[in-house]
């Protein structure tokens, strides 16, 4: 056999000997170490603030909206265990609008962990004050706890002239 | 011997499979194994239920509810899925991979298989320049290394989306075909050069490739339009006889392919009854006008052969609706008759149509149509749940919660066929008025028409691009026909004279248009197609849910081959393919760099990101044109400026489409774990 032929029989084998021991048959091998989902952990949350000030402004690029722009929080970490979440949740009563964002904790996680969420959207018009109040909460969360380490009341300015 | 090595190949020649192969790499890079439209959820059921046996929907397998299912139709107390051909035809794939599923985890099977096409895709462009041994090596090393370093990455896919998985193989299958019929089109017509970069180009530089994973019709009629566009050009020529693998009699090949065509314009119907019926009437029209023999044994021969390809169409509708001209799509909606139906614990439906089991029992429920998006493990979700698409790093996107995506289909509802038409044409007259407006907005610039497109389904986000915005290629079309329609009114080619001639003799018509060049026919046939698309989905657009205008995707195989056409385009490919690719590979380099910063910069909402790259692909577009008129008008004989500028175009495409995938609209679990990798790596949104 010549020495491409040879390298691609031993490709193939290697494939599918590697598909078989994690296969559900042997199954000797598991398939995706990947941590997913909810552990029973815990972390103390140093200090949470807005990576800027809530705002609405003029969706650029010819969108032809407003949007409400979401700070990320940013945390500082520390005495991670265990798998947990961080929550952070942005809500705009007097709009009815509410978002979460979250993000996972584990001990391998930077010491300072930021949650983002996307910008939302409104038509122009249906905004017609100059300000809102947004309830701004960060929580840690998982099997074990459920603890509320942020919460504040914030001001969002509506910047659509100009 | 000789016949061996030339004996005929679906791919033409290695190019061609080298084209497939490469198709096929690049899809399932990038391919999500997830539900994008929720109008997937009731094709998949009726698949799976179809491989359990039922044509009927007797199990959901699929979605939470009924409700989450938009495309179901309840027909004599059975829900049915509205659309049937693409449940038959992903079947094969679905018993396949059920099969390879019980001794393999169907995650990394995924993997496999992708990494089996990349390597044989390595070898193919081995074989095409001539150094086969090594990048078979290569290619095989490489498949090898990329299953084994995903074992633990890999994410789980669970046995159950075996339905959603065939669906999306069979769209990506499909968009391979389409890569390789428009190769073997332009090459045909253009030569090799001219074949490799339409081929590739109308993955890699079309959104055909953000489609691609996502099972609507849309891939397939695109299919079938390349495969009809290839055949068209073959046998537009006169041909040498084969022999009929059935009968043993021999046929001129020519005969053997228009029939063949006629057959595979029926299976469109089967997949949507109204995209079948206008690509039936676009060939039809143009190769009993462009042929060089229609006798009447030429005209039984089609004849026969469109019956036989409506046979499966016809043969659902009996077996659904009972009307062999009712396609289930036009059956009463599910939401008529939501109320006589239930689902039990394990999936189960209860209808009228087993009340003899229980009784009086069956009440409504399903009232709650905020649960959808099950099926698909969409993680993490315990407590907390948004008011709005779940986690707040999801992109708004059009799927993923059923009851934001409504689905719309303006050939559904329960009403018979004849009647379907003639309020089509209502509409149709209807919308006329708003002509220059729709045709704007769908064709040239998207941005926010709120007089035309209801932006509250999408999160108010306008992320629906026009045609030409996520198409910037092509422009090069449009300066072809601008230049072209230049000449002819500057008197300097004879078409206005020969149209003058056909009103003073008709008979002299005929034989005029078989005078005239087959590739021109193809031409012809070509803009047909692009014209019945356009017209068949003028009333509905804009709309949203298209983000790239996805009813037209059909068309753009037919646009690619013309853009192939274009002497500028095609002059400038052949004589300097090195520039092309090297400028292409440089532009998609900086063009994602560029997104980069600009999103770090910007912070953009997804609405701002796809508008930003609308205005700059409009522009690349605009340029194209310019360089195609100034070449046309003789003004620029250096072909470096055009072809940079069909670069240009193409990877703001790619850039786009990319970005689409890894970025904007994540809606599933990557088939390929080392792509997650980078997926979860970039952010371009604020």
């Amino acid at each position: 056999m010549d020495p491409t032929h040879a390298t691609t029989a031993a490709a193939a084998v290697v494939v599918v000997v590697t598909l078989v021991l994690t296969g559900p048959l042997v199954g000797t091998v598991d398939v995706g170490a990947r941590e997913d989902g909810l552990g029973d952990g815990t972390a103390t949350v140093d200090a949470v603030s807005l990576a800027h000030d809530p705002a609405v402004t003029p969706g650029r690029f010819g969108t032809g909206v407003v949007y409400l722009r979401i700070p990320d929080a940013r945390t500082r970490l520390s005495a991670v265990e265990g798998r947990s979440r961080l929550v952070y949740a942005f809500s705009v009563p007097a709009l009815g609008f509410e978002r979460v964002g979250n993000r996972q904790v584990t001990p391998g996680s930077p010491e300072s962990v930021s949650v983002g969420m996307a910008d939302r959207a409104f038509p122009r018009g249906q905004l017609d004050r100059d300000r809102y109040t947004a309830v701004v909460e960060v929580r840690i969360q998982s099997f074990a706890v459920d603890r509320t380490v942020y919460a504040d009341n914030v001001t969002v300015e509506v910047r659509t002239d100009g | 011997m000789a016949d061996r090595l030339r004996r005929p190949s679906v791919f033409g020649d290695p190019a061609g499979l080298a084209v497939f192969l490469g198709a096929l790499s690049a899809v399932g890079a990038t391919w999500q194994v997830g539900f994008f439209i929720t109008d997937t959820y009731a094709v998949a059921n009726a698949l799976a239920n179809l491989a359990h046996g039922d044509l009927a929907i007797e199990r959901v397998y699929y979605s939470l509810t009924l409700g989450g299912q938009p495309g179901l139709v309840a027909v004599d107390g059975h829900l049915y899925a509205r659309n049937y051909g693409q449940a038959f035809l992903a079947l094969p794939l679905y018993y396949g991979l059920a099969a390879l599923a019980t001794v393999a985890d169907l995650g990394l099977l995924l993997v496999a298989l992708w990494a089996l096409v990349v390597g044989a895709f390595c070898r193919q462009v081995g074989v095409v320049l001539g150094r086969r041994a090594r990048f078979q090596t290569v290619g095989s090393v490489l498949a090898a290394v990329l299953v084994v370093t995903s074992v633990p990455l890999v994410d789980p896919v669970e046995d159950e989306l075996v339905g959603l998985v065939a669906l999306q193989v069979l769209s990506m299958l499909a968009v391979g075909v389409t890569a390789v019929a428009v190769y073997r089109s332009a090459r045909h017509v253009r030569g090799r050069r001219v074949g490799v970069a339409a081929g590739a180009g109308t993955v890699l530089t079309t959104p055909l490739w953000f489609w691609a994973a996502v099972p609507k019709r849309h891939t397939l009629t695109a299919a079938v339009v390349a495969v009809l566009l290839f055949w068209f050009a073959t046998s537009r020529e006169p041909s040498g006889q084969i022999r009929l693998p059935v009968a043993g009699r021999r046929v001129y090949r020519s005969l053997a392919l228009r029939v063949a065509g006629y057959l595979l314009v029926g299976l469109v119907a089967w997949v949507h009854a109204f995209e079948g019926i206008v690509l039936l009437g676009v060939f039809g029209l143009a190769d009993l006008t462009t042929a060089s023999t229609t006798s009447r044994r030429v005209l039984v021969a089609i004849a026969v052969a469109v019956t036989v390809g409506f046979a499966p169409f016809v043969a659902t509708n009996v077996a659904v609706t009972g009307d062999p001209l009712q396609p289930p799509r036009l059956a009463p909606s599910y939401f008529s008759a939501q109320d006589e139906f239930t689902v039990g614990p394990e999936g189960g439906v209860r209808g009228p149509a087993d009340q003899s089991t229980t009784d009086g029992e069956a009440v409504g429920t399903s009232g709650d149509e905020n649960g959808g998006s099950a099926g698909e493990d969409s993680g993490e979700s315990a407590g907390d749940t948004a008011e709005q698409a779940g986690d707040g790093d999801e992109p708004p996107g059009t799927a993923s919660d059923p009851s934001r995506a409504p689905s719309f289909d303006p050939f559904a509802g329960a009403v018979g066929f004849g009647e379907r038409v003639t309020s089509y044409g209502g509409r149709f007259a209807e919308t006329a008025g708003s002509a220059p407006a729709r045709l704007y907005r769908t064709y040239v610039r998207s941005g926010r028409a709120d007089a035309l497109t209801d932006y509250h389904v999408n999160d108010e986000e306008a992320i629906e691009l026009s045609l030409l915005e996520s198409n910037p290629l092509f422009g090069g079309v449009l300066g072809g026909l601008l230049a072209g329609l230049g000449a002819v009114v500057a008197g300097r080619r004879g078409a206005g004279g020969r149209l003058g001639d056909v009103a003073r003799s008709p008979r002299k018509w005929r034989a005029r248009v078989l005078a005239t060049d087959p590739a021109r026919r193809t031409d012809v046939f070509a803009l047909a197609v692009v014209a019945g698309f356009g017209a068949l989905y003028f009333p509905f657009l804009p709309l949203f849910s298209q983000l790239t205008v996805r009813y037209l995707l059909p068309a753009v195989p037919a646009l690619v081959y013309l853009l192939g056409r274009v002497p500028a385009v095609a002059t400038a490919v052949e004589t300097r393919p090195r520039l092309l690719a090297g400028w292409y590979g440089g532009a998609v380099a900086a063009g994602l760099l560029g997104l980069t910063i600009a999103g770090a910069w910007l912070e953009p909402a997804v609405g701002e990101a796809m508008q930003l790259h609308a205005l700059v692909n409009l522009a690349a577009c605009g340029i194209l044109a310019i360089a195609v008129l100034v070449t046309a008008a003789g003004a620029d004989r250096d072909t470096r400026v055009r072809t940079a500028a069909v670069a240009t175009a193409g990877a703001a495409t790619t850039v786009l489409v990319v970005a689409m995938q890894l970025a904007y609209f994540e809606y599933g679990t990557y088939a390929v774990p080392v792509v997650r990798l980078v997926a979860d790596a970039v952010t371009v949104l604020g």
